[in-house]
């Protein structure tokens, strides 16, 4: 069975790629940005790698965190409204990595992805 | 004939965390060495109103239990109206001990929120003295009498506006033990002399809705007390 492609959306300044169910492999996008004058002003090869977990397990953890670069400037349109969502928060978790990727987060029901089934 | 199925879910083990700023202090969670700390029978840990694990509270210094489980979470701004910065500019290390290893990874923090000018008075310039009989009998009230304005890209404070403003007086004070310390709240008997090296006052931030904590670009500023 051929497995589909990765597929890319791009909406105002975010470009998304789904990989759902994409088939393991290198997926290369070739991005151009053209202003309202007609010039293309950004060229750039967006990569996007598709791999999956081996069978054996986790090899080792890496720290993850949902930023990794903090700009705590108050100022306009960084930092800039009254509301008490308008913070600057980061969240550090712990993944499991099998074969380069990203297996299972270490969480209160992870137990390195085995658990045990006894039947009777 | 009856199937009996049972199903056992293993607890999974909790990370254990700390936080570390590039310097190598401690600002949160475990302080030791151990690869395991269960086995580090005199385990202390660094409690940071910013930073938690799991959303628990950190009760004491030997709370091991509270810097233990799974997600990391740092507030390095918070606040509504006026927004505090909970951790300074810099690269900072988090340190994740599982299952007896340990791992690490770096996380930045950048500031680049500008200073805030000062004018002193003409009076106070021209002596850089002030009579304690003045109303100078404290390092805020001094501060206060001698500069004529703060200015953060237009927005302004004096008088009583900036006396409640100012959060933060670090210097020295003569005859006082201590240099370049917390000097915000100091108050005089006599006549003194003391250097401020670092001002810092919450002022409203231009275009936007909300104050922050801003430090006033300050020239050597020796004031006197008669």
């Amino acid at each position: 069975m051929v497995r589909p492609f990765t597929t890319a959306t791009a909406s105002g300044k975010d470009i998304t790629v789904n990989a759902l169910n994409a088939g393991i492999g290198t997926y290369n996008y070739y991005v151009q940005y053209i202003n309202k004058d007609g010039k293309n002003t950004v060229s750039q090869v967006l990569t996007i790698v598709v791999a999956t977990p081996t069978t054996t397990g986790v090899d080792t953890y890496r720290v993850d965190f949902n930023n990794a670069t903090v700009d705590t400037t108050v100022k306009e349109g960084n930092l800039d409204t009254s509301a008490t969502t308008d913070n600057k928060n980061i969240t550090a978790n712990l993944y499991g990595v099998s074969g380069g990727v990203d297996d299972e987060l270490v969480s209160s029901t992870y137990n390195s992805g085995k658990k045990s089934n006894l039947y009777c | 004939m009856m199937n009996l199925y049972l199903q056992l879910i293993i607890v999974g083990k909790k990370v254990t965390y700390t936080v570390k700023k590039a310097d190598g202090t401690v600002i949160f969670g475990y302080t030791g060495n151990a690869t395991n700390p269960a086995t580090d029978t005199s385990a202390t840990v660094k409690t940071n109103a910013a930073i938690n694990v799991d959303n628990q509270t950190v009760s004491s210094s030997t709370d091991l239990a509270d810097v233990q489980g799974y997600t990391l979470n740092i507030s390095v701004v918070s606040g509504g109206a006026c927004k505090t910065k909970n951790l300074d500019a810099g690269s900072y290390t988090v340190i994740a001990r599982y299952d007896g290893k340990i791992y690490t990874s770096n996380f930045v923090v950048t500031d680049s929120q500008g200073k805030a000018s000062v004018e002193f008075t003409p009076e106070f310039t021209a002596s850089n003295v002030l009579k304690l009989s003045d109303g100078n009998g404290s390092v805020k009230d001094a501060l206060v009498n001698a500069i004529k304005e703060v200015n953060y890209n237009g927005n302004k404070l004096s008088g009583s506006a900036l006396y409640n403003a100012i959060r933060k007086v670090e210097g020295t004070i003569n005859n006082v033990a201590g240099v370049n310390g917390d000097i915000t709240t100091a108050t005089f008997t006599g006549q003194q002399n003391f250097t401020v090296t670092k001002l810092v006052v919450e002022i409203a931030v231009p275009d936007t809705s909300v104050t922050t904590n801003v430090e006033v670009d300050l020239p050597n500023t020796v004031i006197t007390i008669q």
